[in-house]
């Protein structure tokens, strides 16, 4: 196989998976029409026409004809479906292609030469053709409409006027990684040129030091922007992911996307998809009753679940909201000392209660089952989340729901840090993970365990000691003190050595070993150039104990 | 330690001890750079420097053998070695001084030089 054409494989691929993803929001229209037996809107059929129609020809060109096969079966079994026998029979059946599709794409991606068995597939598709007419209905036919030469023109008119059409660029992605790279690059050498004495001292080169400043950051953001990409193509995702396991279950549950243009870097969109897939999952499991609940609760039989995003401040909000039976902190306290996680008599407030759910090995499920209740995912969630600096708070009241609010950075490319001294290292914590900074004072027991802050007595642990560092020779040893949170997001102090300065730190990417460490979240070269490292404390506080 | 026939090799000293290292996986050799520390990590693994803009790891020779080095911090080497993987990152190998480069036909048991198979002397160890 020549370059060229392994090139128009992968075009392929990129452009259909990406088509077979707006096929599948058409298809859930579908669906919906089914379900209530009314009128298939023609706009819908228009639309999974072109589209089929699209990979069909594409696929065939590319050299994927077990693709166009399967495809072909989609697009009779639609034409049937047009003629006006839509019914969920059908519809499951095209979902059920439309996933075989996608899993081809995946394998494809991985191995131009892969081959399936669709046969049984087909030939489900085509029984339920071969009895009707409309089997035979060629596509082309299928989307013509009675629309005057006149229409169209206008139509294109009014579509270039209004500026709808775009140019854009595709670049490869390791190349744009390279840019960034190399803008970041920029910044730290930017930031070790302001440390420089002779220019700290020059007048001329303040001024100059700024314009430089100004430019590179604005070279930074704008290189950064390249980088994000909407969230669209993961929630759509999630339909598929809520209509499995909803379908599994035998429960009836309607999935609504807010937000889905919300705009995200690539890196925290690909590594977001795992935690998301778990909590839609758990939403249909564990948060949705089944349909006899739900009646005698006076709510609807269909189980509803709002997946949200939006831009906050610097930040990205993704919200999972269910209408189901939300959380009962009394029965997991309960099964936090079956667990062995709390001791026996323990009482929690129930937002405490709440965090349980994220503790290894913890599951209110007695069955396990293929969903959920293996007692794992929720602590990896969170520790996925954590990893990408991000956040999640559960909000729940019994019987009504359970929403979680996630709360992720709008790039993992930049954070505000604040640069520690611990022995005789530098590292950085982001400042979102810290309260409040005080002196330490000079009154604490050194062998304390515990601070008052603010009339409150907080467990007190030294980083020195969390991270093994107790020999070391320390001069000014743990001068400050930082207020900040624990796992379980319950405030503490932590002794330091000093704080050497707060500001914006370029996250570098480390050796390949280093990044599956949950204790690291990062690599940071500071002004001076000396390496350094983001820790993540939860997890340092986790491993040390 | 294995040998291998007509190989250019630089030769370092480390742990009271003579090695060779195949020269095309040595990205640069420079004086011993600023480490910062990687929690949890085995000893050996001393931390991460910064090489040319990346962040990488750096391994002490003579702690990975089980030894103590008596060369001063300050007067120790860093080689830098390619990775087998291309998208790997290089890592730094921490020596106490570099004494030449030779031919893979000096290495014998004779001028007690151990030749180093970088691949399973640099990967593995951190989990």
């Amino acid at each position: 196989m020549d370059t060229f054409q392994k090139q128009v494989k992968t075009a392929f691929l990129e452009e259909s998976s990406q088509l077979l993803l707006d096929a599948e929001q058409q298809f859930l229209t579908l669906q919906a029409v089914a379900k209530i037996g009314a009128l298939c809107p023609p706009d819908t059929f228009d639309e999974l026409f072109r589209l089929a129609h699209n990979i069909k020809g594409s696929a065939n060109i590319a050299g994927f004809p077990e693709v166009s096969t399967l495809v072909h079966g989609i697009e009779s079994l639609l034409g049937k479906i047009r003629s006006g026998a839509c019914n969920t029979q059908n519809v499951d059946l095209l979902l059920e292609a439309v996933d075989r599709t996608r899993s081809m794409f995946d394998t494809l991606k991985n191995n131009f030469d892969a081959t399936f068995e669709n046969k049984e597939l087909i030939e489900k598709l085509k029984s339920l053709c071969s009895q009707e007419e409309m089997a035979k209905k060629e596509p082309s036919s299928a989307i013509q409409k009675e629309t005057s030469l006149t229409e169209i023109a206008q139509t294109l008119t009014a579509q270039s006027t209004n500026g709808t059409t775009s140019e854009t660029v595709r670049i490869n992605l390791d190349r744009l990684d390279t840019l960034v790279k190399r803008t970041g690059e920029l910044m730290v050498l930017r930031m070790a040129l302001a440390e420089q004495s002779e220019v700290a001292a020059s007048l001329r080169s303040q001024v100059l030091l700024r314009e430089l400043e100004k430019l590179s950051i604005e070279v930074h953001q704008g290189t950064m922007n390249l980088r994000m990409a909407p969230i669209r193509p993961i929630f759509q995702n999630m339909n598929r992911i809520v209509r499995e396991t909803s379908k599994t279950l035998n429960k009836n549950v309607k999935l609504e996307l807010i937000g889905d243009e919300t705009e995200l870097d690539r890196t925290v969109l690909e590594r977001i998809t795992d935690p998301l897939v778990h909590l839609m999952r758990n939403a249909v499991d564990h948060g949705i009753e089944d349909a006899d609940s739900r009646k005698k609760s006076g709510k609807l039989e269909e189980g509803l679940i709002q997946l949200s995003a939006r831009q906050d401040g610097r930040g990205i909000i993704i919200e999972i909201q269910d209408d189901g039976k939300g959380l009962n902190p009394e029965l997991l306290v309960k099964k936090g000392i079956e667990k062995g996680i709390l001791t026996a008599g323990a009482t929690l407030t129930p937002e405490a209660a709440y965090q349980l759910i994220f503790a290894p090995g913890f599951s209110t499920k007695t069955d396990v089952t293929e969903i959920s209740g293996r007692g794992v995912g929720m602590d990896v969630v969170k520790s996925s989340i954590l990893k990408l600096r991000g956040s999640i708070q559960i909000r729940t009241e019994l019987g009504k729901g359970t929403c979680f609010t996630i709360r992720l950075p709008l790039t993992l490319a930049v954070l505000d840090g604040l640069v520690i001294r611990v022995g005789n290292d530098k590292y950085v914590l982001p400042c979102s993970a810290v309260t409040e900074t005080i002196r330490t004072p000079g009154s604490l027991n050194p062998s304390s365990n515990s601070m008052e802050w603010n009339g409150k007595t907080l467990p007190l642990y030294r980083l020195n000691d969390l991270l093994g560092k107790t020999k070391e020779v320390r001069e000014k040893a743990e001068s400050i003190t930082l207020v900040t949170r624990d796992h379980l997001n319950r405030p503490i102090s932590l002794l330091v050595d000093g704080i050497e300065d707060q500001q914006s730190i370029v996250v570098q990417k480390l050796d390949q070993d280093l990044e599956l460490l949950p204790w690291i979240m990062g690599g940071a070269i500071l002004g001076d150039g000396q390496p350094s490292l983001i820790l993540n404390l939860h997890s340092v506080l986790e491993v040390a104990s | 330690m294995s040998t291998q026939a007509k190989q250019t090799l630089l030769v370092f000293s480390a742990a009271e001890g003579l090695f060779g290292l195949p020269a095309e996986r040595v990205q640069s050799v420079c004086k011993a750079l600023p480490v910062t520390r990687v929690p949890y990590l085995p000893e050996d693994f001393i931390g991460v420097f910064n090489f040319r803009g990346d962040l990488c790891l750096a391994i002490d020779f003579a702690t990975r053998l089980g030894k103590t080095s008596k060369t001063e911090k300050t007067e120790q080497v860093m080689i830098v070695i390619d990775s087998k993987d291309p998208k790997a990152r290089p890592r730094g190998l921490l020596v106490d001084h570099i004494e030449r480069v030779a031919h893979s036909s000096e290495i014998s048991t004779e001028n007690n030089i151990h030749l180093l198979d970088a691949d399973t002397f640099l990967e593995g160890g951190i989990g």
